[in-house]
């Protein structure tokens, strides 16, 4: 990226000292916070949890229905006991500060509400009490205390001398500046999504849907970025980061808000789960691997409870546009702790939302610990760093160490070893492939003699394998030669993460894989050739090379059923990003006219990411949104379960042609009988006759959106279901009891037709 | 309701507790160097963790 600051080298590292911009309006004799809010925003947003928390406990403590719960019960369980706990410790107020107090937050409610649904009988309503009635103590204590020398230490002023203050008109010069692209996108992008018909989404997805007009719209946002970046002489980092939250939005919200029902069923099917252990449900594990790592689904079914709503139905639509924004902050503040200018890291927050396709970030436990991982990564950089006199051999050879240290507030060691055990401790009991790629890393990390410890990685590791051991034995008894005998098999995991993951779909399914790959393999290029110029300007930090490389250490040994090359892309993706922003080419281009035609290039690629990432993001929504047929269909199976005499072991049996996730909300009972159909009609008579032999009830569900993910990623012919209900209605005997126009439900009422 | 592992057997409270008192020192030779560090603290409780994971595996393959 060109002259993004306004000067010209080979890397956009940030000098050591923060100064300030001079600009020409006059000076101004006061002392105010850069990086921190001043102290009257700081009681303000202490009251605020502080009011918000108080309302929550309250609700729930006497179970009452009210507009607005759900906000205070977002912020009791996802913001508040972390919030209380790092502003007790007079933590600074800055972006890492709430994104960590998020963190914790989370890493509380799951490590608490596992004890609460394995020990203590779901007691989740004293729980949200006493956790209300901690942080109401602790907030109120910090609004008590009188400021001290650690509240003024951490506030970073500017000089007087350097302080200006703008005129009105100036101002409002300024503002009409910075905002115009974005507001003008914004309007163009929201008249878009009025306008997009999901209808028309085909085989492409998304991309079909939206008028072409809407990319105008977020053209204008991603210019609007790039402007105020670059803009002379005082970039706004501020309201680059306004247009960047308006991207996502727009994004994001053209595919969630015009869908009648919140999209993706794995992520229906996480409510189910949660919706299962919030009314006090045991945990699944013999039916679901998931269930040996359930911390992600006991705090979702808490919140459910505190929110006092009946599913977490509403988190959905929200879910990728918050997790998205909260990645990209963790980015931004990683790029600063590896010393980029608050520009360049902004930069890099740009280019990992725009080049996210890998869709991680929905309703589930991986869009948690993708965020825990990160915290952890920044954290242990900024307080466990070190700075080796006379590194070692391989450290050198990774590169050096330019960043200016930048501790954390006043954690100490001691401090941020807790926090991070804490931290990893919620990550090791919510998902099963993150934790490998946080010990990849903070292993890399201690190696190139980066970070100041290792025995932090080997406790972390043994935790881990603990976990696995003695808690999640039904994920691996009887499957070890599945998880262990990849290892180091490299064409295998390669075959499994590229060649079969589109082997058969259809012609138009297999282009948007292999745009996906294509785009991964752009970003890997881009970030290496990147990563080889800094490195041969020995302006390479080594933290760099192991972010970006660790990730592939768990691809080598385990392919994760052919997803573990979408996990390494995902995680190596921040270190991606910011090592794209790091280099400023402008030093490449000598001639003004090549500058610009270079930075009119870089900007047109920019903006052409955005329906680039809507093809490859959004590729599946022909069989990956929930219809409303498909929704009448399930309501109808539904019906006929709730009806019938739950004392039958098992009651009913339900075949469909994919998981029928939006049936199991509320039916999680159903969960072990509900299976999918083989593809061959005569196998699926076999199976059939298995089960009708065992059980009276046996029902076959046909949704639409199934029908079309076998055409789309099994490349069946159109109409292919009606070819097979032929063939299967000769081998047994099928009575259709409801139907829609693209779904149905049939009765399988004896072996012989 | 429980996890996999019910905790009600005696080897599996035994396990645990080792696991959970090696992986203590473990942090301890950290933020307590003085008193922790030992090597012979510290690789003890190392590898008397792994031994454990290892033969829970080795018990329930």
């Amino acid at each position: 990226m060109s002259d993004l600051d306004g000067r010209v080298g080979a890397t956009e590292l940030a000098p050591p000292r923060r100064t300030a911009d001079c600009s020409s309006a006059p000076l101004i004799g006061t002392q105010r916070p850069v990086d921190n809010i001043g102290h009257r925003a700081r009681r303000f947003a202490d009251g605020s949890i502080l009011v918000l928390t108080a309302a929550a406990g309250l609700l729930a403590a006497f179970d009452w229905d009210v507009p607005g719960r759900t906000l205070c019960a977002a912020v009791l369980v996802v913001l508040s006991p972390g919030w209380t706990l790092l502003r007790l410790i007079r933590a600074p107020i800055e972006v890492f500060t709430l994104v960590l107090a998020s963190a914790l937050s989370i890493a509380y409610a799951m490590l608490v509400t596992l004890v609460l649904a394995t020990r203590l009988g779901w007691a989740w309503q004293a729980s949200a009490v006493i956790t209300a009635i901690g942080c109401i103590v602790g907030l109120t204590v910090v609004l008590l205390r009188p400021s001290d020398e650690a509240d003024a230490r951490s506030e970073v002023t500017v000089d007087a001398h350097v302080r200006r203050i703008p005129q009105p008109n100036q101002l409002a010069r300024t503002a009409a500046r910075r905002f115009v692209y974005g507001a003008i996108g914004l309007v163009v992008a929201v008249v878009g999504m009025f306008n997009t018909d999901i209808e028309r989404i085909g085989s492409w997805g998304m991309i079909q849907a939206v008028p072409p007009y809407f990319f105008l719209g977020t053209a204008s946002i991603v210019i609007g970025v790039l402007d105020n970046l670059r803009a002379k002489p005082r970039p706004s980092v501020a309201a680059a980061w306004v247009h960047i939250v308006a991207l996502v939005v727009v994004f994001h919200g053209v595919v969630s808000f015009t869908q009648p029902n919140p999209r993706f069923p794995v992520a229906w099917l996480h409510v189910a789960f949660a919706d299962h252990l919030a009314n006090g449900g045991p945990l699944l594990q013999s039916s679901d691997a998931r269930f040996s790592w359930p911390g992600f689904f006991t705090a979702a079914g808490y919140l459910e409870r505190v929110a006092g709503t009946d599913t977490m139905l509403w988190a959905l639509a929200l879910t990728p546009m918050v997790v998205t924004v909260v990645s990209a902050a963790v980015v931004y503040d990683l790029g600063i702790t590896l010393g980029l200018r608050r520009t360049r890291s902004t930069l890099a927050a740009l280019i990992f939302v725009l080049t996210n396709w890998i869709a991680q970030d929905y309703f589930a436990p991986q869009a948690v610990a993708f965020l825990l991982v990160f915290v952890i990564v920044d954290l242990v950089l900024r307080n466990l760093t070190s700075t080796p006199s006379a590194p070692h051999r391989l450290s050198r050879w990774a590169g050096t160490t330019l960043a200016p240290v930048r501790p954390f507030g006043e954690l100490g060691r001691t401090g941020t070893f807790v926090v991070v055990l804490g931290l990893s401790a919620a990550l090791i009991i919510s998902h099963q492939l993150s934790p490998v790629m946080l010990i990849a890393m903070l292993g890399g990390l201690a190696i190139v003699q980066r970070t100041s410890t290792y025995r932090l990685t080997l406790i972390i590791a043994l935790a881990f394998a603990g976990w696995v051991s003695y808690a999640a034995e039904s994920y691996w008894i009887g499957h070890a030669d599945v998880l262990f005998g990849s290892v180091g098999d490299v064409s295998s995991i390669v075959s499994q993460n590229v060649g079969e993951r589109s082997v058969s779909a259809s012609e138009t399914r297999q282009l948007v894989v292999r745009l996906r790959m294509l785009t991964m393999l752009a970003t890997w290029f881009v970030a290496g050739a990147c990563l080889l110029v800094l490195r041969r300007h020995n302006r390479l930090d080594r933290a760099f090379v192991v972010l970006l490389f660790a990730p592939f250490l768990p691809l080598v040994l385990q392919p994760y059923g052919g997803e573990g090359l979408l996990r390494t892309a995902l995680f190596s993706l921040p270190a991606a990003a910011m090592l794209i922003a790091s280099v400023d080419l402008s030093r490449f281009t000598i001639a003004r006219p090549a500058r610009y035609f270079v930075a009119a290039g870089l900007t047109v690629l920019t903006v052409s990411l955005v329906p680039l990432l809507m093809t490859t993001r959004y590729g599946n929504e022909s069989y990956e949104m929930v219809t409303d047929d498909d929704l009448a269909v399930y309501e109808a199976m539904g019906e006929i379960i709730d009806e019938h005499d739950p004392t039958q072991s098992p009651p009913i049996h339900v075949f469909s042609f994919s998981q029928p996730a939006p049936l199991l909300i509320g039916r999680m009972a159903y969960y072990p009988s509900a299976q999918r159909l083989p593809r061959r009609p005569t196998r699926a008579a076999e199976v059939l006759r298995e089960q009708l032999a065992a059980t009276r009830d046996v029902y076959i569900v046909i949704a639409g959106s199934h029908v079309i993910e076998r055409e789309q990623v099994d490349g069946f012919a159109p109409g292919w279901q009606d070819d097979y209900l032929a063939e299967l209605g000769d081998l047994v005997s099928l009575e259709v009891v409801a139907s829609t126009e693209q779904g149905s439900v049939l009765r399988v009422r004896s072996l012989t037709p | 309701m429980t996890l996999a592992a019910d905790f009600n057997t005696i080897s599996d409270r035994i396990g645990v507790t080792i696991l959970l008192v090696a992986l203590a020192l473990l942090i301890l030779g950290d933020l307590r160097p003085a008193r922790w560090s030992a090597a012979w603290v510290q690789l003890s409780a190392f590898f008397t963790a792994v031994a454990v994971i290892a033969v829970r595996f080795v018990v329930m393959i």
